[in-house]
């Protein structure tokens, strides 16, 4: 009996506390600033492409998971700066591990880890996201490198908003 | 074609080496005072004459400043822009020359009578700042001695003397 | 050479004489990193990047004696400053040191200094990755470079050099190691610098622009990023790119070479070092020739003609029907009504299936590797007997060593023979060039000799009257070896020096000094190539005589090297696809017809059947598709549907060499392997995988007794060694699953492959060439890294020391033009625009237009002025071509460079043609 009280009072206890769950998909959990989503591939401020198509990604990848393909810059409209550019880009996401060494071996921080999470898919061909995918619209995605591959001093950056 | 007009020459100046090749310069030199400078098909036939392959004559013609691959007027004036000539007024000098001559350094003047260059030491710092027309120094020049320089030239030419800008008839 | 021991960082090391520091350091272990130094170039020391300290014992000026120290110890002279180790040879006692902080802090500068013009673009570089200066920049450079990009030098970028390399002058430091490639080995002075100072840049003033059939080599050589090869600059990064070995299918020579893959595609093809074939070195056509692969024209499903059509079809019912149709025509005509046609482009593996197919279940001897137009010429047998004997290494011989080139233009029809021959020249060996025309070959030769077309026989006829009248011979050879001299010397009474002399235009002393050069010489290498197969056996055998009477057969360093068409038509007649002769050339009881005889049986309808296998009779001969018409069942097994495969009843799609396996035999008799890189493409098969399912078909249709009698008869080899039993086809023996079981059954079978064997083809003895990909050697970046063994050179008949020579002799001919006639050469050409330069977008730019060379007195005499359009008229037909008015050809003589796009086969009636020829209007 003593110990039916004691077991509802904990019970009771918890009745009055602020609840941890969280009401997914309508409210989504913020995530810590180094969390590491889906890739995205970042522009200039002038809207040119980051990514020159080196394939340092690919070559960093453990996972074997990126595939770059590159093709030469038209120096009339060039898609980025340098010679080269990505002419495909493609991520399995399904095999990235998300270990972020893609990051690290970019050499002109055009690909990065940001903080969108929700990854599913109906099958496994819809898994290998393209560079239509992965590349920031041209009025988004622009700017500095981001600052946590600066000194790891990033601002708070929202949670990720489900925009599929 | 220059093996016929100066074939005695040619002779003479093949003469003077024990393989062909070593002839290389002095036949530039009297390709360039035939056609004022020398283009590709002029540095061909200096290579026939002298049986060497194209690409070595090219590579002579275009090491030394004294031929020239573009044409070139009638002088040809190179001042001297390296450290001891730009202390001692190389910069007014070629500004001078450039207001005088309405041409900028590199150019040649619309009569085809002067081209400005700016060359590396020509060997002549104690006379600083140099200038060399047509293989003739000429040492400190200022600006103030530039009118009459440019104007003796201007007779020259017009006298209707032979002027070699290889500087090949130098030594008479 | 005596031998020099030094010191080079504590270690002592012993080199012959006159090897450079850096490969002695190399010996010991030790790395000097180098960008201008290249083992095959001659030392520079233009980018100081092998500064070493060096000490040489100190010598008493009194004594002339090394001073010793209290230790009894030489005392050691430290030169104050730092030295280059490329161009300083290695000294008996020398000190050198590599490691001291002296040492380091320079190489830092030199990199520093290097890196200020450099763009450090490496992410978009296509040498990043397999780039030196990228390597030592990271072992032995600074860590920050102390210029920003902005402050850089910038060029406009790149710069086309020519249509396959292009430069990118920020990149560029320099070295020059490019333009001493084509000063030094290629001979192609068409690289080098213009300007001075910042504005130093590599040009090609040619024209056209680099104009050689070496180019690429260039860009593997090139230290930095600064040559590329235009091709693969966007086609991915090195490290992505899978080298799969193979041996290039374009021209005897047989470069070993890699395809790089990436996933499925080619990208690029690289040289695999193999000092006894091909070093380092690639010709251009190999390179980028490769696109064929690739080409959309190629044959994906097997085709049967229905109703007048070529309609697709299935590979069960292509054979089925084809094994039945023949084994109808075997069995109511006699295996004397099928003939087959395989080429030189096959492997051997294919090649000894075709012949065992044809001589075992078709009962058929008429096989042969020609294309059956009247220009071919006799098979050659020289190379079975007196071939480069095994062991020999053309980048080894030089002094003392005799090169005679007999009708041969190696560049265009053996590339990097030419560099090889080159090479020898430069070591001191003697090069004797004999044409009837100019080639470049003349530009290196130590002489040269121009005989008329129609006289190379009395030439070397000639020759040997000088060697026998200076009684140069060499005596004890003739007498152990060869025998009826005293015939040859009355059949070369009319051949005297002087006789022949006045004969053909060639003073006698040239003769003389030739002849001396030749009997005189420790090693003679004869190289002949088409134009001297078109002169014929007599020719060929007065070859043949000379290497005998002066004893150059059999020995390293010494025989004949006859340059052939395709890569492998040394492979197809060893496997006897050839009437007369089987595998190893073995005697054969039944003598087959010839591929000229084929298209003429075919013509008259004697022939019911006919199998071609990678070879093109109607496009060589347009003539001969009436003939091949009326052929009842025409077998085309090719890659793409050529002219003779679009009047044939079957057609057969094969894979290309890049999608199998198998082994090519190169002009040296060297057999080598190479592997597939692909997947079939399409419904495409192996050549050896159809004629094996053909095989399967018919033998369970053949009655075994006809089997018996024709096992029996075949392939009875000459000698004493024993018949091998000879396997009774059933459907089990011709189950093959791989080439390995066909190479299991050749060198069970055949001879002189006895030692070619998989195993043995990819083994190794000593050191070959690169066979780890990081071995530093060449500084050079690209990987030349070879994992497939050098091959194995078959053995001579020369070489068993108990084979007695006939000398024999036999009567040149001289074709003799009508009055008015000239006479049409056929000038080889490299890029001859054929079916393999198919897609390969950079090499058409070096394809020639059509026209025909005519000498200067012909035109004057003639009327014809460049540009004209002339028609060349023979019994056989007729072509028209533009005139070229040029000193090439002397007079009589009109030269047609051999390209696909002219029609040859039109107009000649042997293989040199007398042609009429008259202006037409055009």
């Amino acid at each position: 009996m003593f110990d039916l009280i004691k077991g509802l009072r904990t019970t009771a206890k918890y009745l009055f506390t602020k609840p941890v769950t969280i009401s997914y998909p309508e409210v989504k959990r913020p995530v810590r600033e180094r969390f590491r989503g889906k890739h995205e591939l970042k522009r200039y401020a002038d809207g040119k492409e980051r990514c020159i198509g080196c394939s340092l990604c690919a070559a960093a990848c453990p996972a074997d998971a990126i595939y770059v393909e590159p093709a030469e810059n038209n120096p009339q409209n060039p898609v980025g700066y340098g010679e080269r550019y990505a002419a495909k880009y493609e991520i399995n996401m399904i095999r990235c591990i998300y270990c972020g060494y893609c990051e690290d071996a970019c050499p002109t921080n055009a690909i990065v880890l940001e903080h969108q999470y929700e990854l599913s898919f109906y099958d496994r061909k819809a898994a290998v996201f393209t560079k239509e995918i992965l590349l920031q619209p041209v009025d988004k995605g622009w700017g500095e490198p981001p600052p946590i591959l600066q000194n790891l001093n990033r601002p708070p950056n929202p949670p990720a908003q489900m925009e599929l | 074609m220059l093996s016929d007009k100066y074939a005695a020459e040619i002779a003479g100046v093949l003469a003077r080496y024990p393989i062909k090749n070593s002839a290389v310069l002095p036949l530039c030199y009297i390709a360039q005072d035939e056609y004022g400078h020398l283009s590709i098909d002029h540095i061909q036939e200096v290579a026939d004459i002298l049986e060497m392959p194209y690409t070595d004559v090219y590579e002579v013609a275009t090491f030394y400043s004294l031929l020239y691959t573009e044409p070139v007027g009638q002088w040809v004036l190179q001042v001297c822009d390296d450290n001891p000539c730009c202390f001692t007024g190389t910069e007014e000098l070629v500004a001078d020359l450039e207001d005088r001559l309405g041409i900028r350094a590199g150019e040649t003047t619309s009569d085809k009578l002067f081209t400005l260059q700016r060359v590396k030491c020509i060997g002549a710092c104690h006379r600083a700042p140099v200038m060399q027309a047509n293989l003739e120094f000429l040492g400190d020049v200022t600006p103030d001695k530039v009118p009459g320089i440019l104007e003796d030239m201007v007779q020259k030419a017009q006298s209707g003397a032979t002027l070699s800008i290889s500087g090949r008839f130098a030594e008479q | 050479m005596p031998d020099i021991t030094l010191t080079i960082d504590g270690v002592a090391v012993t080199v012959p004489q006159g090897t450079g520091l850096v490969e002695a350091a190399r010996e010991a272990g030790i790395e000097i990193p180098v960008f201008c130094h290249h083992p095959k170039l001659v030392p520079v020391g233009m980018c100081r990047m092998c500064l070493v300290e060096i000490g040489t014992p100190k010598i008493d000026p009194a004594t002339k004696q090394p001073v010793l120290d209290e230790n009894g110890k030489p005392v050691i002279a430290m030169q104050p400053n730092l030295q280059v180790a490329c161009t300083n040879p290695v000294s008996n006692g020398m000190v050198v040191k590599t490691n001291t902080a002296e040492v380091e802090f320079a190489r830092k500068g030199v990199l520093e200094f290097l890196l200020t013009s450099h763009p450090l673009d490496c992410p978009v570089c296509i040498k990043g990755g397999e780039c030196p200066l990228q390597n030592l920049t990271m072992g032995y450079g600074p860590s920050v470079s102390r210029f920003d990009y902005d402050d850089k030098v910038h060029f406009e970028k790149p710069i086309p050099l020519g249509p396959l390399i292009d430069l990118d002058r920020e990149r560029c430091i320099l070295c020059s190691r490019c333009v001493r490639f084509e000063d030094e080995i290629a001979g192609d002075s068409v690289l080098g610098f213009a300007n001075r100072g910042r504005a130093w840049m590599i040009q090609s003033k040619s024209n056209p622009p680099f104009n050689s059939k070496f180019s690429g080599n260039t860009v593997d050589i090139c230290p930095v990023g600064a040559l590329m090869n235009g091709e693969f600059r966007y086609a991915g990064r090195v490290w992505e790119i899978k080298p799969v070995p193979t041996v290039c299918p374009h021209c005897p020579v047989g470069c070993n070479m890699t395809l790089d893959m990436r996933y499925r595609d080619i990208k690029r093809v690289q040289p695999r070092s193999n000092e006894w074939v091909n070093e380092i070195w690639l010709c251009d056509r190999g390179r980028w020739g490769f696109h064929f692969v690739t080409s959309d024209k190629r044959l994906t499903k097997p085709l049967v003609r229905r109703g007048g059509e070529l309609v697709e079809t299935t590979w069960q019912e292509a054979l089925e029907d084809i094994a039945q149709r023949l084994h109808g025509v075997v069995q109511n005509f006699g295996g004397n009504a099928v003939g087959g046609l395989a080429g030189g482009r096959l492997a051997n593996e294919d090649l000894y299936l075709f012949q065992k197919l044809f001589r075992e279940l078709l009962q058929s001897p008429n096989i042969d590797s020609r294309n059956g137009t009247l220009d071919e010429p006799e098979h050659d047998d020289l190379a079975y007997a007196f071939g480069l004997a095994s062991g020999t290494d053309l980048g080894q011989l030089g002094k003392g060593t005799t090169v005679l080139v007999v009708g041969a233009d190696p560049e265009e029809e053996a590339p990097v023979h030419l560099l090889r021959l080159r090479g020898i020249k430069r070591r001191g060996g003697e090069l004797i060039v004999a044409n009837g025309r100019p080639t470049k070959l003349d530009a290196s030769a130590t002489r040269t000799v121009r005989y008329q077309y129609g006289h190379e026989a009395h030439f070397v006829l000639g020759l040997l009257s000088a060697v026998l009248e200076g009684g140069s011979e060499n005596k004890e050879f003739v007498r152990s070896r060869t025998k009826n001299l005293d015939a040859l010397r009355t059949a070369l009474r009319p051949f005297g020096v002087a006789a022949v002399a006045e004969q053909i235009g060639v003073a006698a002393d040239v003769f003389q000094a030739v002849a001396q050069s030749v009997a005189g010489a420790e090693n003679l290498v004869i190289v002949y190539g088409r134009e001297a197969f078109a002169a014929g056996t007599p020719l060929l055998q007065a070859l043949g005589n000379l290497a005998l009477i002066t004893g150059h057969v059999g020995r390293p360093g010494n025989g004949v090297l006859p340059i052939m068409r395709y890569n492998n038509s040394r492979g197809a007649l060893d496997m006897g696809v050839r009437p007369g002769k089987g595998p190893g050339y073995t005697n054969v009881v039944k003598e087959g017809l010839t591929a000229q005889q084929m298209v003429q049986a075919a013509g008259n309808g004697k022939l019911q059947a006919l199998y071609i296998a990678g070879l093109d009779p109607v496009a060589a001969n347009p003539a001969s598709r009436a003939a091949l018409e009326k052929v009842g069942l025409l077998i085309v097994q090719d890659l793409f549907l050529t002219p003779t495969a679009q009047i044939a009843d079957y057609v057969l799609p094969a894979s290309s060499f890049a999608e199998r396996d198998g082994t090519y035999t190169n002009a040296e008799r060297r057999v080598q392997r190479f592997r597939a890189a692909r997947n079939n493409l399409g419904d495409s098969r192996p050549d050896w995988q159809i004629f094996a399912g053909l095989g399967r078909a018919l033998a369970a249709m053949v009655r075994q007794p006809a089997l018996d009698t024709v096992a029996a008869s075949a392939g009875k080899p000459t000698g004493k060694r024993p018949a091998p039993a000879q396997p009774v086809a059933t459907a089990r023996t011709w189950l093959y699953r791989s080439t390995d079981d066909i190479n299991a059954e050749i060198v069970q079978q055949v001879a002189i492959y006895k030692g070619a064997s998989y195993a043995q083809l990819k083994s190794s003895h000593g050191t070959w060439g690169r066979q780890a990909a990081d071995d530093p050697v060449f500084y050079d970046g690209t990987s030349y890294t070879n994992t497939e063994g050098f091959g194995v050179q078959w053995p001579t008949l020369a070489e068993q020391t108990n084979v007695v020579f006939d000398l024999v002799f036999s009567q040149p001919t001289t074709p003799q033009p009508r009055n008015g006639e000239l006479l049409l050469v056929a000038a080889p050409r490299l890029y001859d625009g054929g079916t393999l330069m198919q897609n390969a977008e950079g090499l058409s730019f070096w394809v020639a237009q059509p026209y025909v060379g005519v000498a200067k007195a012909d035109a004057e005499r003639l009327g014809i002025a460049s540009g004209d359009r002339l028609r060349l008229s023979s019994a056989q037909g007729n072509v028209e071509l533009y005139a070229k008015v040029d000193g090439l050809v002397g007079p009589g003589t009109l030269l047609v460079p051999d390209l696909a796009e002219i029609p040859l086969g039109q107009v000649q009636t042997g293989v040199l043609t007398p042609v009429r020829v008259e202006k037409v209007e055009g």
